[in-house]
């Protein structure tokens, strides 16, 4: 899976790629753990290119919210497709991320 | 219990798969395989249902590798079995085995694992896990139907398509269900994430439901951006919540709601709303369609009646003929003409042919043709003798009269129209007015009513009209309107009348075209308004005998 990162001011964008599944999710932690260590604190993740996710996704992300809010940071996510957003909402993920618009873009700057 | 014997199965599946993995690695691979099955099987697209399907193969075949295997590399088989409304999945595992009662139920929100279970239950119609003394195999079905199918495309482009927006899974049932009962399609999408691709997605939609949450502002903005976009505007929309606030109500029309139905609701009531909706776009759509219509004709008109006017500010024998002519919005029957008709001879005339639209216009232009004189010498202006100058010219009263007899009954338009001729050599007006306003003479700073005592044109009431004749001073000027002037209304309603026209008349300083604007304005600023809902036609003759006679 490809991820993508872009810091701007307000946040860390994180632009993934690909099917977000148990073959991936470990590499995916990995790049996350090493964002949190450059200092960085709040993020958005934006799935629009993500196909499929699944509970090892749901995981990474729990864990990477978990591990961002010990700094007081925040992990939000953007352009979700609807199934995807059916698993946040099935699994009540839906709040505890904050789910930004689709124009998220053009409120970060 | 829904476990089937496999033998049950290999009798009732109409074709048997059975994929072999072994690590996390061959779920990608495996599952490919199985997506063509089912795509090769019922010509699928990948939809919800497929997606529904893979998240459960995959979070199976997860569970069997990295809980009962513990990532422990094992040869392990998934079956599957395709059958007409169904597919069932067999997925062995060779592990202690666990409670399925307790692993579907929704962890805590914090918690990073043991969802697994917990989705695929979710995703299928039903699931079961029978523990062996050599393996466990976890079963779960997905029943197919075509319903499952429409959430992402519309499958029936003849079909009423309605969007479902943010309705949640129990409602997406009860309005599946609905809309296949009823014939209809019906998409699904979520707000957040669709929401672009709908505002400026060109999917001719029929019906847009909105499901309003309670104090969601945001369901109330999408609303009125939908509403914004002019593609939808005949879109009607119908406000869903579980909210019975009478303030969650007056929002959702305020925003832009056609209806409003509380949850849950019957089927009877919902089809009588969306029935009475879809009527009314449907009529809506035509009246637009035929509005559209009716301004290209009525623009066309326009322009044909205003082409065949004379020119302005015209000098013929001496005397000065001016006007002013707008046509309404809704395009009027007004005409007007001034033209020499012999020597000593200008005729004139001010028509309103009654009504409004294309027949009115068309009528007035026939009336222009009818009255322009012909070179033959023979028509309702002049009539044909057998002595010189061959021809005689008919007094204005016997020209309504043979425009009377030209209007048979079977039309519908009548006219009123007020038609003269100054004879230049006795300084004479000769008029006939027929229902029309009445017009003036302005003789400095007084202003003559001129005798209008002659019925419309065209009643059918086969009367006799009158003609008067009055001696013209120089410098005179004869005034002639069409009733938009005097009809003007104020915004309380109150009429310009004749009373403020001879008021206007007899003050107004302006002089020429001038004094024709001035008019204009004062009309304006009466009512208020920029344009006018009738023709507006005033014709305004200044008679000079001083002038040197020429000839038109």
């Amino acid at each position: 899976m490809e991820v993508n990162i872009n810091e701007s001011t307000s946040a860390t964008v994180i632009y993934l790629n690909g099917s977000f599944d148990a073959t991936v999710s470990r590499d995916v932690r990995e790049k996350f753990d090493g964002l949190i260590s450059k200092g960085l604190q709040n993020f958005i993740v934006d799935l629009e290119q993500v196909d499929f996710i699944d509970s090892s996704a749901l995981g990474a992300l729990v864990g990477f919210f978990k591990k961002v809010r010990v700094g007081e940071g925040d992990v939000k996510l953007a352009r979700l497709s609807s199934q995807i957003l059916k698993i946040f909402e099935l699994t009540q993920l839906d709040q505890v991320f904050e789910i930004l618009p689709w124009d998220y873009a053009k409120k970060i700057g | 219990m829904i476990l089937s014997s496999e033998n049950e199965l290999n009798t009732h599946a109409k074709q048997i798969h059975e994929y072999n993995l072994k690590h996390l690695e061959s779920i990608p691979t495996q599952w490919a395989r199985v997506e063509n099955a089912i795509k090769d099987f019922y010509g699928l697209e990948i939809d919800k249902f497929t997606f529904d399907i893979k998240l459960a193969f995959v979070e199976a075949a997860n569970n069997v590798i990295q809980h009962a295997h513990k990532l422990v590399p094992t040869d392990f088989q998934i079956k599957m079995y395709l059958k007409t409304d169904e597919i069932e999945f067999w997925v062995f595992d060779y592990g202690k085995g666990f409670d399925l009662k307790s692993k579907i139920k929704c962890v805590s929100t914090l918690h990073e694992n043991s969802r697994g279970v917990y989705l695929i239950n979710s995703a299928v119609d039903s699931l079961d896990y029978v523990k062996g003394k050599k393996c466990n195999i976890l079963i779960f079905k997905k029943k197919i139907n075509l319903k499952n199918n429409s959430d992402t495309k519309f499958l029936d482009k003849n079909k009423r398509k309605f969007l479902l927006v943010n309705l949640q899974q129990e409602e997406q049932d009860f309005f599946d269900e609905f809309a296949q009962e009823n014939n209809y399609n019906v998409q699904n999408i979520n707000c957040s994430i669709d929401l672009e691709q709908v505002l400026y997605s060109n999917l001719s939609l029929d019906l847009l439901f909105v499901y309003i949450e309670d104090e969601d502002l945001s369901n109330f903005e999408m609303i009125q951006q939908f509403k914004k976009n002019t593609k939808n505007k005949f879109i009607p929309i119908i406000a869903l919540t579980k909210n019975k606030k009478i303030d969650v109500m007056i929002q959702s029309f305020l925003s832009g709601c056609n209806q409003f139905i509380t949850l849950p609701c019957n089927k009877m009531e919902l089809k009588s709303k969306v029935s009475s909706l879809l009527e009314l776009k449907d009529k809506t759509r035509y009246l637009e369609i035929s509005a559209q219509q009716m301004t290209t004709q009525l623009d066309e008109a326009k322009a044909l009646q205003v082409g065949i006017l004379p020119s302005k500010n015209e000098l013929i024998h001496g005397c000065d003929f001016d006007y002013i002519f707008k046509p309404s919005s809704y395009v009027g029957g007004d005409m007007l003409n001034y033209f020499s008709v012999n020597e000593n001879i200008s005729a004139f005339y001010v028509a309103d042919v009654s009504g409004h639209g294309v027949a009115s216009a068309m009528f007035s232009i026939w009336l222009n043709k009818i009255l322009t004189p012909s070179i033959s010498k023979s028509g309702i202006i002049k009539q044909r003798i057998n002595k010189k100058p061959f021809y005689q010219v008919r007094q204005p009263s016997e020209v309504c009269h043979q425009l009377d007899k030209l209007m048979d009954d079977s039309q519908e338009q009548y006219l009123t129209m007020f038609f003269g001729y100054i004879d230049h050599q006795k300084n004479t007006l000769t008029y006939s007015c027929c229902g029309h306003p009445q017009p003036y003479v302005l003789r400095g700073k007084k202003h003559i009513k001129l005798k209008c005592e002659n019925p419309p044109i065209g009643m059918g009431l086969g009367l006799d009209f009158k003609n008067h004749s009055m001696k013209l001073k120089d410098q005179d000027k004869i005034f002639v309107y069409s009733d938009c002037v005097v009809e003007t209304k104020s915004p309380e309603g109150v009429l310009f009348d004749s009373h403020n026209l001879e008021i206007f008349l007899d003050r107004s300083e302006k002089v020429g075209t001038e004094q024709l604007n001035s008019l204009v304005s004062v009309l304006k600023a009466y009512s208020g308004e920029e344009s006018f809902e009738d023709d507006l036609t005033i014709l305004k003759i200044h008679f000079n005998k001083k002038k040197e006679k020429s000839w038109k």
